[in-house]
């Protein structure tokens, strides 16, 4: 072979451009040489010469007239490793044409591109045709101007790819599309169908700041940053979660809460002073379902109340677990401070010890609510506190409510119980009852004991409420009471009372019972105790009193009565009946204290009709005591008639059970004749002694 | 004989969208564990992000099938 023809074919197969344009530069003939069978372009396909390609293809593909020159053999075997069974239809020395070599190499794409633009030698289209009939096992079809040929198989790399993307794309599609629809399943649409979930603070956050309509808790939560307080006007339930609020909440939980909270627990602790409540500042709403914890550490004040300030809407169903040391120093509560709407079904435990460390003035304290001028029910309270006053001012202590001009009905405190105080008064349920004010079916189980030493202090222990100007029924005392003065030096105008019901009572107290004792003991101040009320004012009907009334005087006057302990002029105290132990003690060898006790009151300077007693006595006088006890009452004032030159008491149809140390149903009678004040011997006016519990029984007065 | 810049684009495209695919799952598994455990409410760009990766994998799948239907012969 020539020099220059090897350089040349040397120049193809290392796709060598630039010699390969010297080369052809020098002599142009060179571009029609074939190298046996095979033109320059076909070696340019088959050694892939893209440079060469790209400057002499266009030129090499219209040349029709071949110069032969030496087939290169390893060219050939090149060739015929692709060709395979093809090579037969060159045996004669056909050329191997650059669009056949195409075909052979199976660039069918680049094939079917330039086909229509290259030089056809005869026999191309039916070459074209075998070969991928052979090789490929296609069809095809080729005329002078167009070769149709079939999609090359994809190769398996390509499958796999094409498949991947295919598979990707179709599960990304439905992930996407799936995750699209459905988050509004995992978080929620705020909607009542599908509330919006909260499983932690943020989203707690997020719900409550933008007021969700709807949220549902679906985990516990807690607190782990200082907590905002927001209004909120959306539902949010619990799902009987917690939220634990460890301390965060010193701004409360709430400010106004105008929407829907249920189901749900609240945990707080406090460690400093309330001047904010923990829970809401306001209810216009409805809370209901809630079971609210608060734990204390070290000694707390509570500005208003440590749970709620104001209560407009509905609370109901709420349990509450208090434990706490609080230092008093304004009128407040430990759960609600106002209450103007509904609020009912509480379950509430207190656990405290309280004081009052300086304030000076009229204090009242709760257990559950300051000022109830709504509506108060079917809660139980089960309350083991104690309340150490300063004897600075008055202070007030129950465990439903310091002040009532609403409704308060079927509300107990539990077996169990217990509220001791010093100087601070105290009542199971209420402490005022204000003349608007309704109290209905209550019952004390709460032991209620107040025992000073403080020589400035009426301690006054009532079963149900402290002071009653309102109405009072159907309520019941089961709960043992305590008032207790044990001050070395007295001041004669302080007292010391107690009743079952109502401790001083200026409006109505019917259909009332008391099975608690009730004990009263002063060394050196008077005495009021009643089964029912301690000083009655207004009226009081159909009470019953079934417990032990004990009253203990040191050296001064004492009044011990079944039912009321003193009842006062324009008074009165009507079907009424009193069992149980009316106990008198006196000891003083120095004072004469007047001592009365009787089966209804102990000193009657109003009205009694139609009661019963049926009363055991027992008496103790140590001393120089003047001691009156009477079937009815131990003293009854009289009404002194000029004209008729009698005393009048206002004493009618009563029963007593005759028991040996009585002698009278009235035992003495007070009155005042002119300017004369006269202290007389007792009788029986309007008061029968019965023999045997069942003559009593008989009359119309008694009832079970 | 040129390149085939059709295939080529395909994988390119496919690599591209792989990886954004793998981004996006990504994303939304902690999205998702976040919710779930409650540290995280929904990212404001969770929605058009995901639109995004269905509108990307529907032009991919349109794409191949594209590629299927004009690639080289």
């Amino acid at each position: 072979m020539e020099e220059t023809f090897v350089r040349l074919l040397e120049a193809v197969k290392e796709d060598n451009a630039g010699l390969f344009s010297q080369l052809i530069d020098q002599k142009k003939a060179l571009l029609s040489v074939s190298f046996g069978r095979f033109p320059l372009l076909s070696l340019c396909y088959l050694y892939r010469s893209t440079k060469i390609l790209r400057g002499y293809e266009k030129i090499l593909s219209q040349i029709t007239q071949f110069s032969p020159a030496e087939e290169d053999f390893l060219s050939y075997k090149k060739f015929r490793s692709y060709a395979g069974r093809c090579m037969r239809l060159y045996r004669k020395g056909r050329f191997i044409y650059p669009l056949e070599m195409l075909a052979v190499l199976n660039e069918t794409y680049y094939l079917n591109k330039v086909y229509p633009y290259f030089n056809k030698p005869a026999g191309t289209a039916e070459h074209l045709e075998k070969i991928y009939a052979v090789l490929r096992g296609k069809h095809i079809k080729a005329d002078e101007k167009s070769i149709l040929l079939p999609r090359n198989p994809l190769r398996p790399r390509q499958k796999l790819l094409v498949a991947a993307a295919l598979m990707l794309s179709a599960i990304l599609i439905f992930v996407s599309a799936y995750a699209m629809d459905n988050i509004r399943f995992l978080t929620g649409e705020g909607t009542e169908k599908n509330p919006y979930r909260i499983a932690g603070e943020v989203q707690l956050i997020r719900a409550l700041e933008d007021s969700f309509s709807y949220c549902v808790l679906t985990k516990d939560i807690t607190l782990t940053q200082k907590w905002t307080a927001v209004d909120f006007k959306g539902t949010l339930d619990g799902g009987g979660h917690t939220i634990y609020a460890e301390g965060h909440t010193s701004e409360g939980f709430f400010k106004t809460m105008s929407g829907t909270i249920k189901n749900t627990s609240f945990d707080f602790f406090v460690s400093e002073n309330v001047a904010v409540p923990l829970l809401a500042a306001q209810n216009i709403g409805t809370m209901t379902g809630l079971d609210v914890n608060v734990k204390g550490e070290g000694t707390t004040e509570i500005a208003t109340a440590l749970l709620l300030i104001q209560n407009a809407g509905t609370l109901s169903d709420i349990s509450l677990d208090i434990q706490c040391d609080a230092d008093i120093h304004s009128n407040s509560s430990l759960f609600l401070y106002q209450n103007q709407g509904t609020l009912s079904g509480v379950t509430a435990r207190v656990l405290g010890n309280f004081r009052e460390e300086s304030a000076a003035e009229v204090l009242y304290f709760s257990s559950l609510v300051y000022q109830n001028t709504g509506i108060l029910s079917d809660s139980t309270l089960y309350c083991e506190a104690t309340y150490m006053g300063n004897a600075d001012g008055d202070a007030y202590f129950a465990g439903f409510a310091a002040i009532n001009s609403g409704k308060i009905e079927r509300c107990e405190t539990s077996e169990g119980s217990f509220i001791r105080t010093d100087t601070v008064d105290i009542a199971g349920i209420i402490t005022t009852n204000e003349a608007t004010g309704t109290l209905s079916a209550c019952i004390n189980r709460a032991e209620i004991a107040q025992t000073t030493s403080s020589d400035q202090w009426s301690p006054n222990a009532a079963g149900i409420v402290t002071s009653n100007s309102g109405a009072v029924t159907d309520c019941v005392n089961a709960g043992v009471l305590r008032a207790e003065q044990k001050a070395p030096s007295g001041n004669k105008n302080l007292i010391a009372f107690a009743a079952g019901i109502c401790a001083e009572n200026i409006g109505i107290l019917s259909d009332c019972q008391n099975t608690g004792n009730v004990f009263v003991l002063a060394e050196h101040y008077e005495i009021y105790a009643g089964g029912i009320s301690g000083i009655n004012r207004a009226t009081l009907a159909k009470s019953k009193n079934s417990a032990d009334v004990y009253g203990y005087s040191g050296d001064r006057n004492a009044y011990v009565g079944g039912i009321a302990g003193y009842n006062t002029s324009n008074s009165r105290i009507t079907g009424s009946g009193s069992f149980g132990l009316i106990s008198l003690e006196y000891n003083s060898e120095v004072q004469n204290g007047y001592l009365f006790a009787g089966g209804i009151a102990g000193g009657n300077y109003g009205g009694i009709h139609s009661c019963f007693a049926c009363c055991t006595f027992a008496y103790t006088l140590n001393g120089a005591g003047t001691l009156r006890v009477g079937g009815i009452s131990g003293l009854n004032y009289g009404e002194y008639s000029y004209f008729t030159n009698s005393v009048y008491l206002d004493s009618e149809d009563n029963y007593y059970l005759m028991q040996p140390n009585l002698s009278f149903g009235i035992a003495s009678i007070y009155y005042q004749k002119f300017t004369q004040s006269i202290f007389d011997e007792g009788n029986n006016v309007g008061a029968t002694a019965a023999e045997t519990l069942e003559e009593i029984k008989s009359t119309e007065v008694y009832w079970e | 004989m040129k390149r085939d810049s059709f295939k080529l684009s395909f994988y390119l495209i496919l690599s591209a969208v792989v990886l954004f695919d793998a981004g996006y799952l990504a994303f939304l598994g902690i999205q998702i564990s976040q919710i779930k455990i409650g540290a995280a409410v929904l990212y404001p760009f969770f929605r058009p992000l995901t639109l995004a990766a269905l509108a990307v994998n529907a032009a991919l799948a349109g794409y191949t099938l594209l590629y299927l239907m004009v690639r080289k012969k």
